[in-house]
């Protein structure tokens, strides 16, 4: 076998390495990335299962309680139905100001999301308010 | 002049910048095409022109913001009156209208250093280098004229500004986004080195030598914007860590990576003439990640993940990636026999060897992070089911490609060019193994028992060993030959060869960041408490008294903080302010967090929230060894300014005499 051959082998091998290391991974950390509508479509076939749930967050909805600490707050559709989320942990800054949330986590047989992380989305992660309707296109 | 005029103002000289890049790459093709000669000085002054107006258009919109010139639509959304100096000025990159401005100029001032500074090799280039630069160019100035202008006027103007969104509001906005622009923009230049040597028709490595450099100052700006990023999401809650996986921090990782495997793998061209192709294509995958990065951070994708395409900056983002794609593919492609290598591999253990094995570990792991962040997007094409990855993932395909690539910075710089012996690794590794294995060895009984920390803690002894015994040996030999004093000899060696050192002190830096991620990721301890004015809390020796909350003004914002007197085994060791931050123009606090540091740990403090009678909440965490990883990225930016230093003419001659000598004797 020549140099070339081996060379070529070894990066084969690598490579091949670098692929089943990222399939395992897939495996134990992959979740279902689903709106509110999606979740509630499923059911039961996804309840117990990770899953990464986005949606908005309905204004009025949020209580946190400081003892606990246990942030409940509901994600709602376009379409109106919706999730009601428990996240053990700290209230995120930007609460109020966030309009849409990404929670992963497990839903529970009574139908409430357990979540274990809170992402927030503001209208744009860098943006502020616009002064929408004026002249000029964005 | 009349202030409302400003925006009129701004908005011609974007016209006429447009006009300046476009006429700088006309010129340019002419020019070459008919080899005239005036024609294509003509595109030079073009070059500086448009730097020139771009920098004129950048003071406009910063005078904007300094004097609160709301009648501009950008200003008055970014900023307000009472906005300190510094947050007005960062105003300039807060959304994407000015950030868009910010490419295009920085871009223009990388293309006049460019054109006008002399190179010592790779100056034949210049001509096609600087058309390239322009035509990238004339995308951004494409975009700030048509898509996302930063000159629309207000009418009725505002009486004040709706002021910088408050998580914008730390040091961190100065010079984090700034720093990680001036990366991503750095990398065109190489990238325009490279289809340059094509388009000559240039089978040499001119455009390696000549780029070496450009890729070293851009590769360290984007570090330095990274670390700064990091830092400000460890300080200040709502970020999420130092490094979450957030697809906008792996859009700037991505580049990083990249950009790291092609300054290992370009050694190689230079010194042996091999890995041509591949060279040329890691500079191409580098150039468009760093669009890719800015795509995905101004494009919204990442806000909604299933908008893709839909807005229509991301789509001419999308349009741009792809045209430039498929134009340097074609180059490529069409001029292989530009690309045939000039050796072939002569044994499998060399430096050539191993430096193959860094790159595919590097391309390997950005491949790996570029498909779990856009895998939302693919999996729901393929199955109709968005399936997501989280940090687990990323984490665990990091932490063992992490690890190797650790071995290897130990490991590579020491095997020879061409072909390694036995011998010559017995001599290298033995007392560095042995150093390491006694470290481990001592580790285990002091406790250490997770086996990936522990592997990670032994390798990273092996590699510090290693380059200590280098630097060790190197200087011996100087104090040896004689009349020099210590640090004389350090000096001198380490000037003489400044991208050996300095290549070794950047690997020193990685190192104790690696440190600092495997101490604080492997060890990390947390409690929640919720406690009265009085009460104690307590965790990894540590007691932290609660004093009670202040309620102050820092700035703009309404601040409250907690006083916490901190003892460490039974002994004060000072206090702790942990805190919240009320900006008028938000609803919501920002969460300031205290942290007391040291170089075995940081106790990082968590206000949550309180109640009327003063109990709060907090969360207490230990991040060990986490001061490395800061300490960590500073050695590197020192080694890399190091590296890219030009050397002095005598150490020059010197540098290159012994590297031909080296190469004989190797």
């Amino acid at each position: 076998m020549n140099k070339k051959t081996k060379v070529t082998l070894g990066v084969l091998l690598i490579a091949a390495a670098i692929v089943f290391l990222m399939i395992t991974a897939f495996g134990s950390s992959s979740m279902y990335y689903l709106t509110v509508d999606e979740a509630l479509a499923k059911g039961g076939e996804i309840t117990g299962r990770p899953v990464r749930l986005n949606g908005g967050i309905q204004r009025g909805s949020v209580t946190f309680d400081i003892q606990q600490p246990l942030l409940v707050f509901n994600l709602t559709s376009e379409t109106g139905s919706l999730i009601k989320v428990a996240y053990r942990g700290v209230k995120p800054d930007n609460m109020a100001q966030a309009t849409q949330a990404i929670v992963e986590g497990k839903l529970r047989q009574d139908g409430t999301f357990e979540a274990t992380k809170l992402m927030l989305s503001c209208p744009s992660k860098y943006e502020g308010k616009t002064y929408e309707g004026d002249q000029g296109s964005r | 002049m009349n202030l409302a005029n400003l925006n009129g103002l701004g908005t011609v000289l974007l016209v006429v910048g447009f006009f300046v890049a476009f006429w700088a790459v006309a010129a340019y093709v002419v020019g070459l095409r008919t080899r005239n000669g005036s024609l294509m000085a003509s595109g030079r002054g073009a070059v500086l022109a448009l730097a020139f107006v771009l920098t004129m258009t950048v003071l406009i919109l910063w005078g904007q913001f300094i004097g609160s010139d709301f009648s501009n639509r950008y200003v008055a959304e970014h900023s307000s009156t009472d906005l300190s100096l510094g947050y007005k000025i960062s105003g300039l990159w807060a959304g994407n209208e000015g950030s868009l401005l910010l490419w295009a100029w920085l871009l223009a001032l990388y293309a006049a250093v460019v054109t006008f500074i002399r190179h010592e090799e790779g100056q034949e280039l210049l001509p096609f280098v600087s058309t390239i630069l322009s035509a990238i160019n004339l995308f951004f100035l494409f975009i700030v004229n048509f898509l996302s202008r930063p000159f629309v006027a207000l009418s009725p103007v505002p009486p004040e500004g709706m002021g910088l969104n408050p998580l914008l509001q730390d040091p961190g906005m100065v010079i984090h986004p700034p720093m990680l622009y001036l990366g991503y923009v750095g990398f065109a230049v190489p990238f325009a080195f490279a289809m340059a040597s094509l388009l000559a028709n240039q089978r040499g490595g001119a455009w390696i030598k000549a780029t070496r450099r450009w890729t070293l100052v851009a590769w360290l700006f984007l570090s330095i914007g990274i670390i700064f990023g990091a830092e400000w999401a460890y300080v200040v809650l709502g970020w999420g860590g130092y490094w979450g996986w957030d697809p906008v921090e792996n859009a700037s990782f991505l580049p990083w990576l990249t950009g790291t495997a092609f300054f290992h793998s370009m050694m190689i061209q230079e010194r042996r003439g091999m890995l041509k192709g591949w060279n040329m294509a890691l500079i191409i995958i580098t150039f468009m990640l760093t669009i890719f990065g800015t795509y995905l951070t101004r494009s919204g994708v990442v806000a909604s993940v299933h908008a893709f395409g839909d807005n229509v900056l991301g789509m001419w983002f999308l349009i741009f990636m792809l045209t430039s794609l498929a134009a340097a593919l074609y180059l490529i492609i069409s001029r292989r026999h530009l690309l045939r290598e000039e050796h072939q591999f002569e044994a499998v253990v060399s430096k050539e060897s191993s430096f193959l094995l860094n790159n595919l570990i590097l391309v390997g792991l950005a491949f790996a992070v570029f498909f779990g962040t856009l895998y939302p997007l693919t999996s729901g094409w393929l199955t109709g089911n968005k399936v997501a990855v989280g940090p687990e993932y990323y984490n665990a395909i990091a932490a063992p490609m992490g690890t190797l690539l650790i071995l290897l910075i130990g490991i590579c710089p020491l095997i020879p060019w061409r072909r390694a012996s036995v011998r010559n690794l017995m001599e290298n590794f033995l007392y560095p193994f042995a150093v390491a294995a006694v470290i481990t060895v001592v580790l285990f009984f002091a406790g250490i028992r997770k086996l990936p920390a522990l592997a990670a803690f032994g390798i990273i002894a092996f590699v510090l060993a290693t380059i200590a015994m280098e630097f060790f040996r190197g200087v011996r030999v100087r104090l040896k030959s004689g009349g020099e004093s210590l640090p004389t000899a350090v000096w001198s060696m380490m000037s003489r060869n400044r991208r050996r050192w300095g290549g070794y002190t950047v690997h020193i830096a990685v190192t104790l960041i690696v440190l600092g991620i495997v101490g604080s990721s492997s060890y990390q301890v947390s409690k929640t408490y919720t406690v009265g004015i009085g009460q104690t809390m307590s965790l990894g020796g540590y007691t932290l008294t609660y004093k009670g909350l202040q309620q102050t003004r820092q700035g703009q914002a309404e601040v409250v903080l907690a006083d916490l007197d901190v003892s460490h085994g039974g002994k004060a060791v000072g206090k702790l302010r942990s805190q919240k931050e009320f900006y008028p123009n938000s609803e919501e606090p920002t969460t300031r967090v205290g942290i007391r540091g040291s170089y075995k740990e940081d106790l990082y403090v968590i206000l949550n929230g309180w109640e009327q009678d003063q109990t709060a909440n907090f969360k207490l965490v230990i991040n060990p060894l986490m001061a490395w990883m800061w300490i960590g990225w500073y050695i590197l930016a020192v080694g890399t300014v190091f590296a890219a230093w030009p050397a002095g003419r005598a150490a020059a001659a010197v540098q290159h005499q012994g590297s031909a000598a080296m190469a004989q004797s190797d």
